[in-house]
């Protein structure tokens, strides 16, 4: 067993999986992303470089911008095995251009492998709970 | 986005002279532009006054014009050139200034011009101040309660509204010029009038003073795409109401929580998106630091001296990523030039402290304040990096070259606990010393941060350093003891000092026990990716990252340290070239410098960069590590000649000129031997070390005597006494400082003085042109107009400096460079000094006469001959152009400077006028200093009484052209008996014909005012003359500039009607 691998959360990603199926509404953060990813047939591999710390440039493929972002992982999610009919990839790490983000087709469900939430660390993503909120109609 | 393709040629404007506010910073940017445009294979047309630049070097643009940077000019420039673009955002706030000139004007949208990065009107958002604030309310950003007045009643009523005390900031300024705190009413009206005359827009910004509030700035990137980031955060440790120029900054913030940090960098990026800004941008913000209330001071939409030291602190170039983006890049296209694998578009991380400390001109003007306020002061900086804050701190200290290795100021010892707590209550240039005099004397770090509002975490840093020193003077010298010291960045000098164990002995210690410097990467990212580029600094941890195999020979080059008045950006010129020199000859190149401003300290420049204090111990640490096949110093002025001596008993083989043979030129004695074994002529003199010796020699040799300390640079020290009184004064000032050596009297001679710099490899020497001086001797040479080539000198006294040239050069041995000081007074030619090593004139004489002499010097280093380099030997054909050096002064910055021209250096930086013909270059030396050339108006003539008979063919000269002219009582009656209608003024302080009055009404053109002897600061004379400096009226202090000033008023052609010259078709 490797220190850290997400493959090895059986009972996240089993939790993941039947969330997924509830159709409820879910903001994957981090691990969430990677057990989601995991949940709907997606592998994860180790970084050559974990990505650390409050510096790393993300790019949201929808409006082609970058932020900068909160980091702290080793692994990340293999982009040719995520399933096209279930998940786009919606967000990309600009050095390495590792998945970032991924939009869940026909659900409620945003995963993100970086920290919007950022503490420590820059806000620039905090837009991504916006949307969240946006999508189930709850911002006010 | 890819770059526009429908970009082809681009103008770049400079930023002119240094000047106290805007000095080597843009240089380095200004270079880096040029750079990347020509990557890009864009033609790149560049204007810049200052010769002294790299970027005004043929290699690094297609057109140079060194040229005044006003808009008359630049619009010449660009009907000749037709530039489709201009990328105004990397020449300082003169760059920045002209460049909206232009559009403001619609000249640039009727010749089709675009202005690269920031639109014109987010530019007018950042600068305009009501703009600004208007922006902020509009995006909901806290500005300071603050108002724009045009005049001073209205700041008097705003200022009653918000209560005393306001800061006063002039708009469109550099370097917060004519701004400043008012705690009284009249203080108000004082400044606010000042600032108002000082202003482009006739505006001044009358705002609440917050003084105490943390003092916080971020350096912000962003694109057309919007992206944004931020390089780099940094901290003021002098709160709000010092000038960040003259702040202690360290890098990255170090008193803020992630939720302070994070809400400012939140707010940066709000207020550069909303400003629509393509480039780099510099906010800067106060913080309250008992809440997490703050409020934006101030936006710069361009680089400036802040970027620059976010730069170095980082390894983030931002002037190269600035360029690319106005051309058209995007952040996540441009590759991160450290790691050479990622992008630009990524914040750095420092796992390593930074320390910026000012350096300043007072040791230059000793009758001036020394106080700090929001009117910068500082010339240049020095820039430390370490492993804490700490070592930070001393590292920096030292760096400054004020003969201060450690927190310890030896003047503080005769002063009481009283006055010591006095000191805390003024911040000066000193603060630091004096705080940690009062921990020593056992104030709290509470106690002093209630005096100085300073936080206490930078407080209880002095704190740690004041501790140590006390555990080094109390206890035994353990390795525990020794270890924790060198990781505080203490010195082994200092170490010694305190502990009283000879140096060796510490250093013998350190060797046993591994107690050595290892080298650290400045790599942007913290180790996370592989870095590229070898950018070091010295710690006490473990480790040691810098590598040191390579098959080439490696040599060190080292630089010159801050930016001062008489060593300032030629000497980084200098060391540059032979940067390049050395590797296209295959050498591998080490430099070692500390000024964050400079290109020497660009990461790209040398193969490896050491960001080192220029002292033995720190030097010694990094040739342990190289082992370089040799060591190269006479390119890096005076800072890097004081370091030969070290180097050598290091055992590096110094290459050029030795020094043994530098001596030769210093030491009086040895000195006057070569002389004479040459058979050439020297003012008579002797050396002193006292009062009593140096009297008696002067009264030998007669007064007038010149004084000077061996040794300097910027004749630093250097003054002529006329009698016993005044030598006195000269000599205890000089001692005020231990010397090594002794001082130096000569017989002062009043004659022509004339300037060479040559080259000489051991057999022949190359001389690229005799320069001659406007000022008579005694005014310093960096202060005087230098005109190349020689107008008033005859064949044979060319002759004969071209002898004693070659001469001196093979007698001194001088593999190299060499300048060269030469007197012709009754008909004889004397040498008043000769420097073995570069000097302020050869980046402008290898200019105008296309002999790039550091490359050239640099080859005859390496061991070429002359004969075979290929440009000859003797004196160098004489250029058809003529080439007028002209100083700039920034004395309207330091307040109760003297102004009166001397033999000690004053001007800060210096312009270039060129021209086929004498009065063309002389109207363009002046325009580019400032000086609007009058064609008609009032002057102010005061002069002592052995001048009268020398300024009367002058005065009648203006008289005679129309000119009105005004004297005080004795010069007036004297001008009156000579024919000349005269209006009397009064010297003294009030009515409509008042000088003051005169001066504030804007009457009086320009001002010939010689000074009477002594530097005492109650004299009238010196009151006309700050009166006239702060008033920003040219005043001459030596007749022979005015004479030149007349040269130029004869001139018949308007600035539009002078030609404009390419210096690359030279």
């Amino acid at each position: 067993m490797d220190l850290g691998d997400p493959e090895d959360c059986n009972i996240g990603i089993r939790t993941a999986k039947e969330l997924y199926e509830k159709d409820i509404p879910i903001l994957g953060i981090c691990l969430g992303h990677q057990l989601m990813a995991l949940a709907t047939g997606a592998k994860t591999a180790k970084l050559k470089y974990g990505h650390r710390g409050p510096n790393h440039p993300v790019k949201d493929l929808k409006t082609d911008k970058v932020y900068i972002t909160s980091q702290n992982h080793g692994y990340y999610v293999k982009e040719d095995t995520v399933n096209k009919e279930v998940a786009e990839v919606s967000h990309i790490n600009l050095n390495d251009g590792t998945v970032e983000g991924l939009r869940y087709k026909n659900k409620k469900i945003f995963t993100v492998q970086f920290h919007p939430e950022a503490c420590p660390g820059p806000e620039d993503t905090s837009y991504i709970f916006d949307e969240f909120l946006n999508e189930l109609n709850l911002k006010k | 986005m890819p770059r526009n393709k429908n970009i082809k040629k681009v103008l770049v404007i400079g930023s002119g002279p240094i000047i106290i506010g805007q000095a080597a910073e843009f240089d380095y940017a200004g270079t880096q532009a040029c750079v990347e445009l020509k990557k890009e294979g864009l033609e790149v047309v560049l204007v810049n006054s200052n010769p002294a630049t790299i970027m005004t070097d043929k290699n690094m643009a297609d057109k140079i014009y060194i040229e005044p940077l006003t808009v008359k000019t630049v619009k010449k420039i660009i009907e000749k050139e037709n530039p489709d673009s201009i990328l105004p955002n990397l020449g300082g706030q003169t760059g920045l200034n002209i460049a909206m000139e232009l559009e403001e004007q619609g000249y640039l949208k009727e010749k089709n011009i675009r202005l690269l990065g920031t639109s014109p009107e987010g530019i007018r958002n950042a600068e305009d101040r009501q703009a600004f604030k208007d922006m902020m309310e509009s995006i909901n950003e806290p500005c300071i309660a603050s108002k724009v007045v045009n005049n001073v009643e209205d700041a008097v009523s705003f200022s009653r509204e918000i209560g005393l005390p306001v800061i006063v900031r002039p708009a469109y300024t550099l370097g917060g010029t004519g701004g400043g705190i008012a705690y009284t009413e009249e203080q108000l009206r004082e400044i606010s009038s000042n600032g108002l005359h000082l202003s482009r827009v006739c505006q001044v910004l009358i705002e609440k003073c917050i003084s105490g509030w943390k003092e916080i700035e971020y350096e912000v990137i962003r694109d057309s795409k919007g992206n944004c980031i931020t390089v780099c955060n940094m901290e003021n440790i002098n709160p709000v109401g010092v000038h960040t120029g003259d702040s202690i900054v360290v890098a990255p913030s170090q008193t803020l929580a992630d939720r302070e940090y994070q809400m400012l960098r939140t707010s940066a990026i709000k207020i550069i998106s909303a400003l629509k800004i393509e480039g780099g941008c510099n906010v800067q913000f106060a913080l309250n630091p008992n809440s997490f209330e703050y409020a934006v001071i101030e936006v710069n939409p361009r680089v400036s001296r802040s970027s620059a030291l976010a730069s170095k602190a980082t390894g983030y170039p931002i002037a190269k990523v600035a360029t690319k983006i106005a051309i058209g890049y995007t952040l996540d296209e441009i590759k991160n030039a450290v790691t050479g694998k990622t992008y630009a578009c990524f914040e750095p991380v420092l796992d390593y402290v930074v320390v910026k400390i000012p350096k300043w001109p007072f040791n230059k003007f000793l009758t001036a304040s020394r106080e700090l306020g929001t009117q910068m002061k500082a010339t240049g900086e020095v820039m430390a990096i370490a492993e804490n804050l700490e070592a930070g701190l001393m590292k920096a200290i030292r760096s400054l070259e004020e003969n201060v290795d450690s927190l310890v100021l030896p003047k503080y010892a005769e002063m009481s606990n009283d006055q010591m707590r006095e000191e805390l209550k003024h911040v000066n240039n000193e603060t630091l010393w004096a705080i940690a005099e009062n921990l020593r004397r056992g104030m709290s770090i509470e106690q002093i941060h209630q005096a100085t509002t300073i936080d206490t975490f930078f407080i209880s840093k002095i704190n740690n350093l004041v501790k140590l020193e006390e555990e080094l003077k109390s206890k035994n010298l353990s390795i525990d003891l020794l270890r924790r010291a060198k990781k505080y960045g203490y010195p082994d000098t200092v170490i010694s000092r305190f502990s009283k164990v000879p140096v060796d002995e510490i250093k013998k210690k350190r060797k046993e026990n591994n107690i050595q410097a290892a080298f650290k990467m400045v790599d942007t990212c913290a180790a996370e990716f592989d870095a590229e580029t070898p950018y070091y600094y010295s710690s006490y941890d473990e480790g040691n990252e810098a590598d040191e195999k390579t098959d080439k020979k490696k040599v060190v080059v080292l630089g010159s340290g801050p930016i001062r008045i008489g060593q300032g950006i030629e000497f980084d010129y200098c060391s540059v070239h032979s940067v390049w020199a050395l590797k296209r000859k295959g050498y591998e190149t080490i430099i070692v410098n500390n000024n964050p401003e400079t290109v020497s300290t660009d990461f790209d420049i040398a193969d490896k960069l050491y960001f080192e204090p220029l002292t033995p111990e720190d030097v010694e640490n990094i040739i342990n590590i190289e082992k370089p096949y040799g060591a190269i110093v006479q390119f890096g002025g005076q800072t890097a000649i004081k370091l030969t001596k070290a180097l050598k008993d290091m055992g590096v083989k110094i290459l050029g000129t030795q020094e043994r043979d530098m001596d030769r030129a210093e030491d009086r004695e040895l000195f006057d031997e070569a002389l004479n074994k040459c058979g050439i002529l020297r003012p008579k003199g002797s050396t002193v070390y006292t009062v009593e010796e140096a009297k008696k020699v002067a009264n030998e040799l007669q007064y007038p005597v010149l004084v000077r300390p061996s040794y300097v640079l910027g004749g630093q020290g250097m003054a002529i006494a006329y009698d016993d009184e005044e030598i006195t004064e000269f000599i205890n000032e000089i001692n005020k400082t231990v010397q090594e050596h002794p001082i130096l009297v000569d017989k002062y001679m009043l004659g022509k003085e004339l300037e060479v710099d040559a080259i000489c490899d051991g057999e022949d020497i190359l001389i690229p042109g005799i320069m001659e001086h406007l000022e008579r001797a005694g005014v310093h040479s960096g202060d005087s107009i230098s005109v190349y080539p020689t107008q008033h000198i005859s064949q044979e006294h060319q002759d004969k400096i071209v002898e004693y040239t070659t001469k001196i050069a093979k007698e001194l041995n001088v593999i190299g460079v060499l300048n060269i000081q030469f007197i012709i007074s009754g008909g004889e030619v004397y040498i008043i000094e000769v420097n073995p090593r570069s000097s302020r004139t050869v980046p402008y004489i290898s200019k105008v006469t296309n002999l790039p002499v550091i490359d050239i010097a640099t080859r005859v280093i390496l061991g070429e001959k002359l004969k075979s380099i290929g440009y000859g030997t003797g004196l160098y054909k004489r250029s058809e152009y003529i080439a007028i050096k002209m100083p700039v002064f920034s004395f309207e910055k330091i307040k109760n400077a003297d102004t009166s021209l001397g033999p000690e250096m004053k001007s800060t930086g210096e312009v270039l006028g060129v021209s086929k013909n004498f009065s063309d270059a002389i109207v363009k030396a002046f325009i580019g200093t400032g000086i609007t050339i009058p064609k008609k108006g009032n002057v102010l003539v005061t002069v002592r009484d052995k001048d009268k008979d020398e300024v009367l063919p002058l005065i009648k000269k203006l008289y005679n052209k129309g000119f009105e002219i005004y004297a005080t009582k004795g010069t007036a009656t004297f001008l009156k008996n000579n024919g000349i209608n005269t209006t009397v003024v009064e010297k003294i302080w009030e009515g409509a014909e008042s000088i003051p009055n005169l001066l504030q009404l804007g009457k009086i053109n320009f001002i010939i005012n010689t000074p009477t002897r002594g530097k005492e600061a109650n004299r009238d004379g010196f009151k006309i003359r700050r009166l006239a400096a702060e008033s920003k009226i040219p005043c001459f202090t030596s007749l022979d500039t005015a004479n030149a000033l007349y040269d130029a008023i004869e001139d018949t052609k308007t600035e539009e009607e002078i030609d404009v010259v390419d210096i690359t078709e030279i």
